[in-house]
């Protein structure tokens, strides 16, 4: 792995740094963005132990942390940021990355918005639907949460309904707005604050964390009926691989809610809802275990599978004395081989004569047991039994060889 | 912020004659807000050049609408600027906003690769130069973002 510091920093303003300007569209630069994305895509996570820590190890003690962890397809954030000059190989789409640590990050902004924005779903019932399944054992709890439940269940419905115009809905008032129940504003440090999220481990191969995926839009914007028969243009973008937990931190209060019973909600929200770009389509999602999953790079995978190897093609057999051994082919010559190959009625026999090999074709009915006798089947004789080739006349090359062939041990 | 104000006339000039379709009036396509808006935090994010080079021929643009119309008024706007340098093209040659930012950031600057094929990267650009030619073209979208605000947008 090449370290190339500050992943943010390499990803934005050392991308391009290397292209030549006077030409370019010329494809030596598309070659140059490919070599960059793969030392990017090479990254390991456990290579940022110290950005790491400065994250993990700098929490207040009245911090609130959730470890959650990315699943396929993955987790793309800040895809609004312009990353293209319109190059082939570059990757498309921005990604979010801290500015001091340069690790990919979920803004707090982004945090907040998508549990604001759950109290919205289906009129806040989607909320109160969690509370009420920890308050029925449905999901488990421990015992402290659910007391809070009841208590705060006996405070009215009412409370949690987050209509814009409703002058009722404190629990959103307090935890996102800062407003307290009497309508006045908290105190900063009375405020829930919700932090930036950082991965802190992979269980990739190689604790590698980032990866390229492609979007293949086709959409004819003249005509938009026709999109379904129009080409796709594959568009290659980065994003954070599945199996990643991220740590979320927040610091909360009492304010409207209790902060266990705070943490217990947004966690539930969050592996409900999902977080970041294109949720509807997969991404974003997470759980709160790591799974088993191929996550490697498609290149890979094409590299890693095993390809059969290519098919020995088969001699074919044929009888064969060289030439030059022919003076040694003498009548009453005798020399001992062995049973190459059986073809049918025939079978090869392989013997040497002065270190040279020869083969000759000869049939079942003028092989000869041990004891002179004859052989009734094919079956009695194996590959590799042992022979004794005798000469019956002087050889003339090309002519097949004049000879009597007995088994030795059948 | 006075020296945003001495480029506004000349942006309501540009945004005129540079981004108007002809015979509209003071009718602008809305994606130019979009455009004008999002090119200064790309420039703190990515750099100049990466920017210069994405709104001249990079990504589709929306409508019938063309992001290098915003540079063409960003280098309209420029050429009133005293640290202007008109002689940097020769006649006949492409004059756009990146290609004059390549000049002026590169002069005398200029590498090869072994077969002696010109190259400039952005390593070879002059950073004082560069950072001068920045802020002054983000100087100018603010000028130009001011003074969209009273034109009226044609929404789709």
């Amino acid at each position: 792995m090449i370290d190339i510091g500050n992943l943010g920093k390499a990803y934005y303003q050392d991308y391009f740094e290397s292209i030549n300007l006077l030409d370019y569209k010329e494809e030596r630069n598309s070659d140059k963005l490919k070599g960059i994305n793969k030392k990017i895509f090479e990254q390991k996570l456990a290579g940022y132990e110290d950005q790491i820590n400065l994250v993990t190890k700098s929490l207040h003690k009245h911090h609130t942390t959730i470890s959650l962890i990315t699943t396929y397809p993955g987790l793309l954030m800040g895809s609004g940021y312009l990353h293209e000059i319109g190059l082939e190989g570059e990757l498309k789409l921005g990604l979010s990355f801290d500015h001091t640590t340069g690790l990919p990050c979920i803004p707090g902004s982004s945090v907040k918005g998508v549990l604001r924005n759950a109290f919205f779903v289906a009129d806040g019932r989607y909320v109160q639907s969690i509370l009420d399944d920890i308050r029925s054992g449905e999901r488990e709890v421990s015992p402290a949460i659910k007391e809070m439940i009841e208590a705060f269940v006996q405070l009215g419905e009412d409370k949690l309904k987050a209509k814009e115009d409703q002058s009722n809905s404190t629990i959103l008032d307090a935890i996102f707005s800062g407003i307290d129940e009497h309508g006045e504003p908290l105190k900063s440090y009375n405020r829930d604050v919700f932090l930036d999220a950082f991965p802190v481990e992979s269980q990739n191969k190689n604790g590698e964390f980032l990866s390229n995926d492609y979007i293949t839009p086709h959409i004819n914007r003249t005509t938009p009926e026709m999109s379904p028969f129009t080409d796709p243009v594959p568009l290659q973008f980065m994003k954070v691989l599945p199996n990643v937990s991220f740590q979320f931190n927040f610091i909360l209060t009492d304010q409207g809610l209790k902060k266990e019973l705070k943490m217990e909600l947004f966690r539930q929200i969050l592996l409900d809802l999902g977080i970041g770009a294109k949720t509807n389509v997969g991404y974003g999602q997470l759980d709160e275990e790591f799974m088993e999953l191929d996550t490697r790079r498609t290149t890979d995978r094409e590299e890693e599978r095993e390809v059969p190897p290519p098919p020995v093609p088969q001699k074919e057999l044929i009888e064969g004395i060289p030439p030059e051994i022919s003076e040694y082919l003498k009548a009453h010559q005798k020399f001992s081989g062995k049973i190459l190959e059986k073809d049918g009625a025939f079978v090869f026999i392989l013997f040497k004569v002065i270190d040279t090999e020869c083969v000759i074709r000869k049939s079942l009915k003028s092989l000869k047991t041990k004891d002179k006798g004859k052989f009734s089947s094919m079956d009695e004789i194996d590959v590799e039994d042992q022979v004794i080739v005798s000469v019956n006349n002087d050889y003339q090359y090309p002519t097949p060889l004049n000879c009597g062939v007995k088994l030795i041990n059948k | 912020m006075e020296h945003v104000n001495q480029y506004i006339s000349k942006a309501m000039t540009a945004i005129e004659e540079c981004i108007v379709k002809e015979g509209a009036g003071r009718k602008v396509e809305k994606e130019y807000k979009g455009y004008i808006a999002s090119m200064g935090p790309s420039i703190i994010q990515t750099g100049l050049i990466p920017t210069l080079l994405f709104f001249t021929d990079g990504g589709k643009a929306r409508r019938d609408t063309d992001r290098n119309n915003v540079l063409v008024a960003i280098l309209a706007i420029l050429k009133t600027w005293d640290g202007y340098n008109p002689n940097l093209f020769g006649e006949g040659e492409a004059s756009g906003l990146f290609e004059y930012v390549r000049a002026f950031c590169s002069q005398g600057n200029v590498s090869s690769t072994a077969n002696r094929n010109p190259v400039i990267t952005i390593q070879d650009l002059d950073p004082d130069k560069l950072l001068d030619m920045e802020e002054e073209i983000l100087t100018v979208i603010v000028a130009l973002k001011l003074s969209l605000r009273t034109f009226n947008l044609d929404k789709p």
